[in-house]
């Protein structure tokens, strides 16, 4: 005996029920316990649907489906990571790198000549600067990306993180704050022309991965999601 | 196997080695098929096959197919080109390590 369509559907709930919120991962679940079912009814035709999806959900543990939504997600959030990286590797190559290079050179020269007592206070501000506005895209395209996220009714893991921006703004806010702590202040001595230029590329590193992430990446998403969802295409 | 384990660490590896032989494969046919060489020996559980599927699939030995079978769409995984080579390794890094819990339990086993 083969599995109804409605049946599809009432699995699709289930997962829905045990905290799959995924399309893409209750696509995979559905599959299995469909498959599972069958294969009870081969044995037992008279087993009910309920019945035997029961017994195939009691396979996956006295946890559920959690496991494999967390490892999912972890998998995910490293194939985001990795995608953000490939992008952002184009500004180290030729031609981009010149822009990088004058990027760079130029901050350490403006903090060479701010004085020295300043000097400190201008990374910080530059930096408080930049969490600022991250924090304003963030705010102004909120309700854009979540609807962007929930498109057709289907949400898919990659695109959560795509335009929840990987979090970054989580990880950005802390850059000052950390810098600004007193023993880490002391400890920086600000009249050394290296300093200046490791605070020029942490400067320069930290817009080139906001423009990766802000707008690069969700410029490509399409192209992203069905390069990593085969199935994006034929159920949008 | 009373005491799955033993066979934890080595899951990946029995995962690899069937995508190998088989080409492309989906996670129910996989449990199945372990179950089906095994004799029932071995169980591969639903809550550990789909998060090593997974984990394969973010460090790109796994590639992904999916295609509507009956009224629902199946993945299929089937390794990459890494993958591939992946798989040589770890089945000699096993084979290894078989070699060596034979000399533990048994010194003086030998094949006669």
């Amino acid at each position: 005996m083969k599995i109804a369509q409605d049946h599809i559907q009432e699995l699709y709930k289930f997962t829905r029920k045990h905290y799959v919120e995924h399309y893409d991962l209750q696509t995979e679940l559905v599959d299995h316990l469909a498959n599972g079912i069958e294969e009870q009814w081969q044995e037992n035709p008279n087993l009910s649907f309920e019945d035997a999806l029961q017994n195939e959900f009691k396979k996956f543990g006295a946890f559920g489906f959690m496991d494999v939504v967390e490892e999912k997600s972890a998998a995910m959030r490293k194939k985001y990571l990795k995608v953000v990286l490939s992008f952002l590797k184009e500004f180290v190559k030729f031609p981009k790198v010149l822009l990088t290079m004058c990027l760079v050179g130029l901050i350490t020269i403006m903090l060479w000549n701010i004085p020295i007592g300043f000097r400190h206070g201008s990374v910080l501000g530059i930096l408080f600067a930049h969490v600022f506005v991250v924090f304003y895209l963030l705010f102004k395209n909120r309700s854009n990306n979540e609807l962007e996220m929930v498109r057709h009714g289907k949400k898919w893991l990659l695109k959560d993180q795509i335009y929840s921006y990987g979090h970054w703004v989580n990880f950005l806010n802390l850059l000052p704050i950390i810098l600004n702590l007193k023993f880490i202040r002391e400890q920086i001595s600000m009249d050394n022309s290296l300093v200046l230029l490791a605070f020029a590329c942490l400067i320069v590193l930290s817009a080139f991965l906001t423009v990766t992430i802000l707008i690069v990446v969700p410029s490509k998403a399409d192209e992203l999601l069905s390069s990593t969802y085969p199935e994006y295409n034929f159920t949008n | 196997m009373a005491n799955s384990k033993l066979y934890k660490g080595s899951l990946n590896t029995i995962i690899l080695k069937l995508l190998d032989e088989k080409g492309k494969m989906y996670g129910y046919e996989i449990t199945q098929k372990v179950k089906e060489l095994t004799k029932g020996e071995l169980t591969i559980t639903e809550g550990a096959l789909y998060p090593a599927l997974h984990k394969l699939e973010a460090e790109g030995l796994l590639d992904v197919e999916v295609a509507k079978v009956d009224n629902r769409i199946r993945k299929y995984y089937k390794l990459t080109e890494v993958g591939e080579k992946e798989t040589v390794n770890r089945l000699a890094e096993l084979e290894e390590f078989i070699r060596s819990m034979q000399n533990l339990v048994k010194p003086n086993w030998s094949i006669q």
